[in-house]
């Protein structure tokens, strides 16, 4: 094969770097004719000299001139003219006339408004400097973006750079003799429309023979650049998103978005940089190859974890893995490859084959997790893969049949804008899925903690619940036998001695004992009874927390010392019985505080049933204390504790001039 | 003519001793004695007392409900609760029940006379009830406490949750909590309708 032939298939499989995400390629390596349909003429022409021509005025002479009807403006395509045969060579005597004022008028038909590359590398083989004026028509821009020119000696230094712009103008550039000349032009086809455009290269009257290549290329746009600075920023943002939630996805979501930049990036750069040296055009196909290859090394491991295909679909999973080995030993094969440049065409062709088994792959999994119904989250991922094929297959439809969207704005007339509306569609959908498996993640994770939360609040509740029961149970069992065995006992005994004392005659010092130790034997009974209701007051469990609390505001009213109020309000409503006697318990603690310390003569007790809670108030005129002091030594801290074991609130307050007042709200169940 | 007595008590040694103690009566007559209730019961199916001194205590029921039973199927028979319990509930419910009085065990045997005497004669024996001093059915008609009252008042004053708070050097939700119940208590639908109560009732701030 020869090296143009080669070249040639190098640019075609060049496209296909483009439209990769595309099925199309099957069609293109059924037909690789169908590249060539889309049509640009570019005209090169090669003038002979003509002194009055620096003034553009007098008609001009062609001598030698090709049409490109396969410049692809943006497909990258490959010509290499080193054979001038190619060229139509007109004998001198039938130099055609062309009048530069018909050229101007070139009827044009499609627009093309990004700017395009070219290159011109022209060699000056005669001992002579050599002159040459550019020229273009219709009348457009012309930015000569660097030259530089090789000195034999040396290899390739740039010897001179030179920026500006060529307006209506000729532009003149030399060539030191024996030397080569890359030219590396940017062309703006500011008077859209056309669908041809005559290029200029007009020899000076001094110039020597030439011997010259040409290289078309499609243009940078804004857009691309936008976009791949979005990519970079994706990436980033992924990365910080990583740092934050420590899930793997971010870590290859985020690789794949690097990846897929720096694709673009040496797209770019190849643009500009290929353009001068055509040995590097072999690293850029390279580089291109590692970044996607390296971008799909990312978008397995992302589908895996992004799905947790290990747990859900464990055969997929392992196909998946066995992708990413398949593409790590590709990447082997083709650095292997790069050094055995006559086996270039196995390189090329392999990773056709490899794309296409990508992407049946790709599809595969697409299928299979769309079948499996893996929840909301496939979709998100089964959406954005779709959608950067549909992308994919449009650019590839566009690229081939270009005149659809010829007449469109820029950038909506470059295919390769779909692509990136493809990859930015498919990372919105991806991200979008990734903030919802966040999201779902977060509500789980909340779900688990408030979960957990619960069972241990019910194992604190069980634990405090036992202990009550345990303590209570033994002290009501014990307040049980006190009151009514030794009670009932006593009750007896005091009985039968009543009974004795009134059938024995006793005299008078013996009467005085037996009516003491009656006394005595009563108090003891008083005694035993207000321990055993300290205890357990019989009356909670059988008549409820009311009747009890009133039974004790009454036995300390029956003490004469202090004049409780008791008030209830609401209906009566029972609560659980371990947290009636908590409750009654606080009440009892409360009280006790007001007997014990307050020195208070008045004090209310209200118990007031009201529609979501019990609530209680102990209020009196006592004497109050310091609130703030913790160590007050009142049972308070026991007080709040029991009330936070309820679930209530309690408000606590307290001054020497109005008394202490306490108020506890007890949610019912 | 002896009034007839029936004592009802789970303890032999308190029948016992009340039985001798009686016996020296001569106004009383005793007519029996039962450990439980269905004993006590199964005597009133076809017999009668004036007066029956009962335990509230039972094995097999209480008191109350023995009381009331009694009651049921004796119409004319008196019941004196004689028992341990010096709590106001009981009394209360022995005489929802249908008792005519309430005497503690180790109450003397003149008082226990009087009042199976008192008793008997259609009167009724409540000196127990007595010590419990109070004005229970006293309704107040402001049922707000001191603390709800300040708060009602700052209320009425126009401060926030907050501001009370701030003020009370208590939680904004203890003030709100105090809040609903003011709203619960006073049967009212909002705060609006608690500033115009305590406008009426004049419970302004100032004045606390």
């Amino acid at each position: 094969m020869s090296r143009d032939a080669a070249k040639e298939k190098i640019a075609h499989l060049h496209c296909t770097y483009f439209l990769g995400h595309s099925l199309f390629l099957y069609f293109y390596l059924i037909n690789s004719e169908t590249v060539h349909s889309l049509k640009f003429k570019l005209i090169l022409l090669v003038l002979l000299s003509s002194p009055d021509s620096a003034a553009g005025q007098s008609p001009v002479y062609l001598s030698k001139w090709k049409t490109f009807d396969t410049v692809d403006p943006y497909l990258r395509l490959f010509i290499d003219s080193t054979n001038s045969t190619d060229f139509v060579s007109i004998p001198a005597d039938r130099l055609e006339k062309i009048p530069t004022n018909s050229l101007k008028q070139t009827p044009a038909r499609s627009q093309l408004l990004l700017p395009h590359y070219f290159s011109i590398t022209l060699i000056n083989d005669q001992p002579d400097t050599a002159h040459f004026f550019f020229y273009i028509s219709p009348q457009e821009k012309i930015e000569v973006r660097s030259y530089q020119t090789k000195a034999t000696s040396s290899v390739l230094p740039i010897t001179k750079k030179i920026r500006g712009s060529i307006n209506r103008q000729l532009y003149p550039i030399s060539i030191p003799p024996s030397d080569t000349l890359r030219c590396l032009l940017k062309i703006h086809f500011q008077q859209a429309p056309l669908d041809s455009c005559y290029f200029f290269l007009i020899p000076s009257a001094q110039a020597g023979s030439f011997i010259w290549y040409w290289d078309g290329y499609g243009g940078q746009d804004l857009f691309t650049l936008i976009f791949i600075g979005m990519l970079l920023m994706m990436g980033i943002y992924m990365m910080v998103k990583y740092s934050q939630v420590k899930r793997n996805e971010y870590v290859f979501y985020s690789g794949y978005i690097f990846f897929m930049a720096i694709y673009f990036v040496i797209k770019q750069g190849e643009t500009k940089e290929v353009l001068f040296f055509s040995s590097s055009r072999f690293i850029y196909g390279y580089a291109e190859r590692m970044a996607q290859i390296a971008a799909y090394a990312m978008y397995f491991p992302f589908f895996q974890s992004f799905l947790r295909t290990k747990q859900t679909i464990p055969g997929l999973h392992r196909q998946l893995t066995y992708a990413s080995y398949v593409l790590c030993g590709y990447a082997l094969i083709d650095l292997a490859l790069m050094f055995l440049p006559h086996l270039i065409q196995i390189q090329f062709n392999l990773w056709s084959w490899m794309r296409i088994a990508l992407l049946t792959w790709t599809a595969y999994a697409a299928i299979t997790i769309w079948r499996k119904k893996q929840g909301q989250i496939s979709y998100y991922l089964v959406a954005g893969g779709a959608s950067l094929g549909v992308f994919a297959m449009l650019a590839m439809l566009f690229s081939f049949y270009y005149q659809l969207i010829a007449s469109l704005p820029a950038p909506l007339s470059n295919p390769l804008f779909y692509f990136e509306l493809g990859i930015i569609i498919e990372l919105l959908f991806f991200s979008a899925g990734l903030g919802y498996k966040n999201r779902l993640d977060e509500k789980e994770k909340v779900s688990a903690q408030q979960a957990l939360q619960i069972e241990s609040e019910r194992q604190q509740f069980e634990l405090y619940r036992s202990i009550a029961e345990t303590r209570e149970g033994e002290q009501s069992r014990i307040a049980k036998d006190l009151h009514d065995g030794v009670g009932g006992l006593l009750s007896g005994v005091r009985i039968s001695l009543a009974n004795i004392k009134n059938k024995v005659t006793l005299n008078k010092d013996d009467e005085l004992i037996f009516a003491r130790s009656l006394d005595m034997l009563d108090g003891s009974m008083q005694e035993l009874r207000r321990v055993a209701h300290a205890m357990k007051p019989p009356s909670l469990e059988v008549f409820g927390l009311k009747t009890a609390l009133r039974d004790y505001v009454e036995a300390i009213n029956s003490m004469k010392t202090l004049k409780i109020v008791f008030q209830t309000v609401g209906n009566e409503r029972r609560l659980a019985s371990e947290q009636e006697l908590i409750v009654y318990r606080i009440v009892q603690e409360l009280l006790n505080n007001v007997v014990k310390h307050a020195q208070a003569k008045e004090c209310l007790v209200q118990v007031s049933y009201l529609s979501a809670h019990l609530s209680i108030t102990v209020e009196d005129d006592g004497n109050g204390f310091d609130t703030g002091q913790e160590s007050n030594g009142m049972g308070l801290t026991n007080i709040h504790q029991r009330v936070e074991f309820l679930k209530g609130g309690i408000d606590l307050n307290s001054s020497k001039q109005t008394g202490t007042s306490v108020q506890i709200n007890i949610p019912f169940k | 003519m002896a009034i007839r007595v029936f004592i009802v008590d789970d303890h032999p040694m308190v029948i016992e001793g009340l039985s001798s103690m009686l016996r020296s009566q001569v106004s009383i007559e005793l007519a029996g004695f039962a450990t439980n209730a269905a004993s006590c019961l199964g005597f009133f199916v076809n017999q009668s007392v004036d007066v029956v001194l009962m335990d509230i205590n039972l094995p097999d029921n209480s008191g109350i409900e023995l009381c009331a039973l009694v009651k049921a199927k004796s119409p004319i028979t008196k019941i004196i609760a004689l028992s341990n319990f010096d709590q106001l509930s009981y009394v209360e419910r022995m005489k929802e029940s249908g008792a005519s009085g309430y005497l503690l065990k180790n109450t003397p045997l003149a008082e226990l006379m009087e009042a199976i005497e008192t008793v008997n004669a259609g009167g009724a024996w409540w000196n127990y009830l007595e010590k419990f001093t109070n004005q229970m059915e006293a309704k107040q008609v402001m049922m707000l406490t001191r603390r709800e009252k300040e708060v009602l008042g700052l209320i009425a004053d126009g401060l926030t949750n907050v501001e009370i708070a701030d003020k009370l050097s208590v939680s904004s939700s203890t003030v709100d909590s105090h809040r609903k119940n003011l709203i619960s208590k006073l049967h009212v639908k909002n705060t609006a309708a608690l500033v115009r109560f305590a406008f009426e009732n004049k419970i302004i701030g100032s004045h606390i």
